[in-house]
């Protein structure tokens, strides 16, 4: 292979690389987008459920279970540990900013601990932030989303022109 | 280990269960409630008084974890028994609950906890026996003080008459006597029983005296004219009546004036006044 040819296989590697970068970087922020609107529609399900019916949180989580991880991580080893402890290791493994995190994570201190307004009041609170926080983020990669893409490739243009 | 014993140790959080399981067998035998309260020492309540059992002192962290077991991580669905001061938990125990009662919605509710009464449930087959022979076919009166074995009583009396064939309806405001928890007695109360939990015992009657065709009506700690017109109720269609009322060390209830009032309509036949501590005295009296 000529040294021409290696540069051009070098510099098209290296401006895949680049775009690469961008569309994984991109991908990340629609996972979290799909985690917060899961957790939202989740949390809102909830809230209607303690409203309504008070239900036990086994069977609450059970079923919620159904439709989103957090909830099912926590509700395969409920009775184990306490509900608290459960649920902040849950919330750790999905991919949220550290805001959205924390404040997912205070929520595990009031759920089943307090009267029904009360859970119901605090995991409004959250929801709303979640679900603030996702309009952000959608925006954010209709907005930025293709420009990771191209700058990422651009990135990797340039230093494949430097190669040379 | 007693079962019941083990029931309310699975209530106790680390390092307490622990203390708990390590006390030796005999304390286990007679141990009739855990007691918690915040800043002090857990102790235990034995027929000669409270015995401390745990080093560490009992935190609202504490409190928490023991009604995070109790309740199955579910406040909310027990917000009625809490308004009343007490939860029911699996295996028939009763935790009663203290704290600073607040209004909200206007209705009261329990927020602050600071002490924890978990007792210990206890079935005693074949106490009283010779008293039980002698009442059950009778509207009968069981008394004591507090804690004195009235419920543990009225439980064998219960399972005794219904084991032989007996229709038996059981209003169990407080779902003590039974220990219904799921839907299932936790308590042995015999094969003819139906049990009516968590209703007022004036309401209790009527439903179960309508829908259930009792030959014995069975309630707990009866002392207002609510409790009375319940009594009252049940007179003249036929059935019998087997109910506990609290007295005082003297074992004087029938002083007091609803007594006075049941005792005028006729509506119990015998009175059985237990007495002792530890081994319990039963002594029948014909009203």
């Amino acid at each position: 292979m000529t040294a021409l040819t290696m540069r051009l296989v070098g510099g098209g590697l290296l401006t895949l690389a680049g775009a690469l970068f961008g569309w994984e970087k991109n991908a990340q922020m629609r996972e979290t987008l799909r985690c917060l609107r899961t957790l939202g529609r989740a949390l809102g399900r909830l809230q209607a459920e303690l409203t309504a019916l008070q239900t036990p949180l086994p069977q609450l989580f059970s079923a919620l279970g159904a439709e989103c991880a957090l909830f099912a991580m926590v509700s395969a080893r409920f009775g184990t540990q306490p509900v608290e402890t459960l649920w902040c290791a849950a919330v750790k493994t999905l991919p949220l900013g550290r805001n959205d995190a924390q404040a997912l994570e205070a929520l595990g201190a009031v759920l089943g601990r307090y009267d029904a307004a009360r859970q119901a009041a605090e995991t409004a609170l959250v929801r709303d932030r979640l679900c603030v926080s996702a309009d952000a983020l959608e925006r954010e990669i209709q907005e930025r989303g293709r420009r990771f893409a191209g700058l990422g490739a651009a990135l990797g243009a340039m230093a494949a022109v430097l190669l040379f | 280990m007693p079962e019941g014993f083990e029931m309310a140790v699975q209530l106790l959080p680390e390092p307490l269960c622990a203390a708990a399981r390590a006390m030796p067998g005999y304390v286990k035998n007679c141990a009739e409630e855990f007691r918690l309260r915040t800043g002090t020492q857990p102790t235990l309540r034995l027929p000669e008084g409270e015995r401390v059992f745990g080093s560490v002192r009992v935190t609202p962290e504490t409190l928490c974890a023991v009604l995070e077991r109790a309740t199955n991580a579910s406040m909310h669905a027990v917000a009625d028994e809490l308004r009343c001061g007490y939860i029911s938990a699996p295996g028939g125990v009763r935790v009663g609950v203290c704290g600073t009662a607040v209004r909200e919605n206007g209705m009261r509710a329990l927020r602050d906890i600071s002490s924890l009464c978990i007792r210990i449930p206890r079935q005693l087959r074949g106490i009283g026996r010779s008293a039980i022979e002698r009442v059950k076919d009778d509207s009968v009166l069981i008394v004591s003080s507090p804690g004195g074995g009235k419920t543990t009583f009225l439980r064998e009396l219960i399972r005794t008459v219904s084991d032989s064939g007996v229709r038996v309806c059981l209003a169990d405001e407080r779902g003590e006597i039974a220990g219904i928890y799921g839907g299932t007695a936790q308590f042995d109360i015999g094969r003819c029983t139906d049990v009516l939990t968590g209703v007022p015992k004036a309401q209790a009657a009527t439903m179960l005296l309508r829908a259930m065709g009792p030959e014995v009506v069975a309630m707990d700690e009866i002392g207002t004219d609510e409790d009375a017109d319940a009594v009252e109720s049940l007179l003249g269609c036929g059935v019998r009546i087997f109910a506990t009322a609290h007295a005082s060390a003297d074992g004087a209830p029938l002083a007091r004036p609803v007594f006075r009032r049941l005792t005028e309509t006729g509506a119990f036949g015998k009175i059985v006044r237990i007495g002792g501590a530890g081994v319990r005295s039963y002594v029948v009296e014909t009203l």
